[in-house]
């Protein structure tokens, strides 16, 4: 058995090192790493490793098989498909860290006081986020793109919204085990204010299941950003985003099959990469498995 | 407690939740920037007629309190009373109503495509835990979750329609008319519908089963000298299901939502259709109500889902 001391400073840093060797340790995981770091890398060094303007038409090379001056091809105005496709993964992963930081954010208050404070409180806070989670996800997306109109910020304000009653519902649980630990009634007892226990107290040790969720949420927030720029929903045209050029390239599925199977093929490694880390992660910071 | 009073309690809970949903739905139409007169008329062109514009306030109790106009809308809607569309002016119950079976259809259809094949592939994978029945099932199961429905469903398109021309690439025939004719056009968008929720159900059912094949009953099954086919069908698969069971109810949710893209790349005239096309015109009323009936919709098959599970299992106190 292992016991982990992480109620205090040093044993969190003890404890955030030892998973990280864990991580390492665990083969799929570190694959998902490899793959949300070389993900990352591609929308940093966008402007980098662009063959052209992604925005550039060129009607004269449009729909252009790949070739060595166009890595993937040219879709219908000429554009180069690499450059559009390393620019949509800056939308995508901007997307889905920015709506899941939007979820996390407001989520995590949320569920805390609802799994701190309890009793009515819980209540109203928790048949609230029920109501919400009663929408099929991208439907309450649509719902809210409906609203504000289709834009990328409005495209991650939607998403973020379909996130903030999963974070907390997976928040409020975490403080509800942690709550009944002897830390918070010592703190209790030495008189510290509830706002104190609660935030800087038992959140830093609800990190683990947010850490996962967090993961796992972006893939599903780069998928839901993809299905709405699909439908003309999300990021407007001419804005390089995998989703849009998806939709656009189905009319040419005939003639230029690669114009629709690249986009996807990029937002599937995406999201494949994302569910191999979050499920690493999972492994490792599953507080059962560490109880174990 | 017995089913009956747990079924009771657990419809009586859910009214808050359908309540708060009405609210937020109803919300939607005050929350949108401008005028909600304006915006449900933009399509009618009615905007600049005073008369219209008032005549259209009162038939909506526009003109009267929030609260109020909550009332008279929620009453509305319990009669089925939506208003007409902006855009189309039929009723948009009737509307939504005629589009639903199309959807009902395909959800069903999608559910039934992924556990056939998720539940065989959960189980083999279990039982042949590290072989490579198993790496192929878990490599399945993690490509159903991470490959966009969308595309898997372009994809389809692609290899059966267009390049095999095995199958229809888009379009619907309701099975009243032509049952197998229905099924040629339903085997696509159900197969691309029914992936994520195959994946998750594939992943599930081989973790419950794992945990049920190290169960002491499984042990003493086998001690006893029974053959391995009965241990795992008769003993093991019943109570490993029924965890898969609720994962469906979940999992039904994101078919439904899921259903409104894979309705626009096969064309599928259902009700996601229906309420992309009533975004993109601004039409909503038609957008308020499918998207309340859809999630009231989701709600009751969880409720459905729940009764199913405690009579799945019968460990289940029903408190």
């Amino acid at each position: 058995m292992k016991i982990i001391p992480a109620r205090t400073e040093v044993g969190r840093a003890a404890y955030w090192h030892d998973r990280f060797r864990d991580l390492k340790r665990n083969r799929l995981a570190f694959l998902g790493s490899l793959v949300v770091f070389a993900i990352v890398c591609t929308a940093l060094l966008a402007p980098v490793i662009q063959m052209h303007d992604p925005l550039k038409q060129d009607i004269a090379a449009r729909m252009q098989k790949p070739s060595l001056s166009h890595f993937l091809g040219t879709d219908q105005f000429g554009r180069d498909l690499w450059s559009r496709i390393v620019h949509g993964a800056r939308v995508s992963l901007m997307v889905g860290i920015l709506a899941v930081s939007i979820g996390v954010f407001l989520g995590t208050p949320i569920g805390a006081v609802a799994g701190y404070y309890r009793g009515r409180v819980d209540e109203v806070i928790m048949r609230t986020m029920d109501a919400f989670l009663a929408f099929p996800p991208l439907l309450l997306a649509l719902v809210v793109v409906a609203i504000l109109g289709s834009s990328l910020f409005n495209t991650m304000i939607a998403i973020g919204i379909v996130y903030i009653p999963r974070f907390a519902r997976v928040i409020r649980g975490s403080v509800l085990v942690e709550r009944e630990k002897e830390y918070v009634e010592a703190s209790k007892v030495v008189g510290e204010s509830n706002a104190s226990i609660l935030f800087r107290q038992i959140l830093p040790n609800c990190l683990s299941p947010l850490i996962v969720q967090s993961t796992v949420f972006i893939a599903y927030a780069i998928l839901t950003e993809a299905m709405l720029s699909f439908m003309g929903l999300g990021i407007a045209p001419p804005s390089p985003s995998w989703g849009s050029m998806l939709n656009e390239a189905r009319q040419f599925m005939e003639s230029a099959p690669l114009l629709a199977i690249f986009p996807g093929l990029f937002i599937s490694i995406t999201v494949l990469g994302f569910n191999l880390f979050g499920d690493g992660l999972r492994d490792i910071l599953d507080p059962r498995l560490t109880e174990q | 407690m017995n089913f009956l009073l747990y079924a009771i309690k657990r419809i009586v809970y859910i009214i808050p939740v359908i309540l708060l949903l009405t609210v937020i739905v109803f919300s939607m139409i005050h929350l949108l920037p401008g005028n909600p007169v304006d915006i449900m008329l933009a399509g009618e062109g009615g905007m600049d007629d005073p008369q219209t514009r008032a005549a259209f306030m009162q038939e909506l109790g526009l003109d009267r309190p929030l609260p109020i106009q909550y009332g008279v809308w929620l009453w509305r809607a319990l009669h089925g009373n939506f208003g007409k569309s902006a855009y189309s002016q039929e009723d948009v119950f009737t509307l939504i109503l005629q589009r639903f079976p199309a959807t009902l259809l395909l959800a069903i259809a999608a559910t039934v495509v992924s556990i056939l094949v998720s539940i065989p592939a959960g189980i083999i994978s279990a039982v042949k835990r590290g072989k490579w029945a198993d790496y192929a099932s878990m490599i399945f199961a993690l490509l159903g979750i991470s490959l966009p429905s969308f595309w898997f469903g372009i994809l389809l398109i692609l290899f059966f329609a267009l390049w095999l021309q095995w199958l229809p690439s888009m379009g619907y025939v309701s099975p009243l008319q032509d049952f197998l004719g229905s099924l040629k056009y339903l085997i696509l968008p159900a197969a691309a519908l029914g992936l994520r929720m195959a994946g998750v159900l594939t992943r599930m059912t081989r973790s419950s089963m794992l945990d049920e094949l190290g169960q002491d009953y499984v042990r003493t099954a086998r001690s006893k000298g029974l053959p391995e086919r009965t241990v795992i069908f008769v003993h093991t698969m019943k109570n490993a299901l029924i965890s898969t069971v609720t994962v469906v109810g979940l999992q039904f949710g994101a078919i439904l939502g899921g259903s409104v893209v894979i309705e626009m790349v096969f064309g599928w005239p259902g009700v996601g259709q229906l309420l992309v096309e009533s975004i993109l015109t601004r039409d909503y009323l038609v957008v308020q109500a499918a998207v309340l009936m859809i999630a009231v919709f989701f709600v009751f098959v969880n409720i459905l889902i729940d009764f199913l599970y405690t009579i799945l299992n019968p460990r289940i106190s029903f408190e």
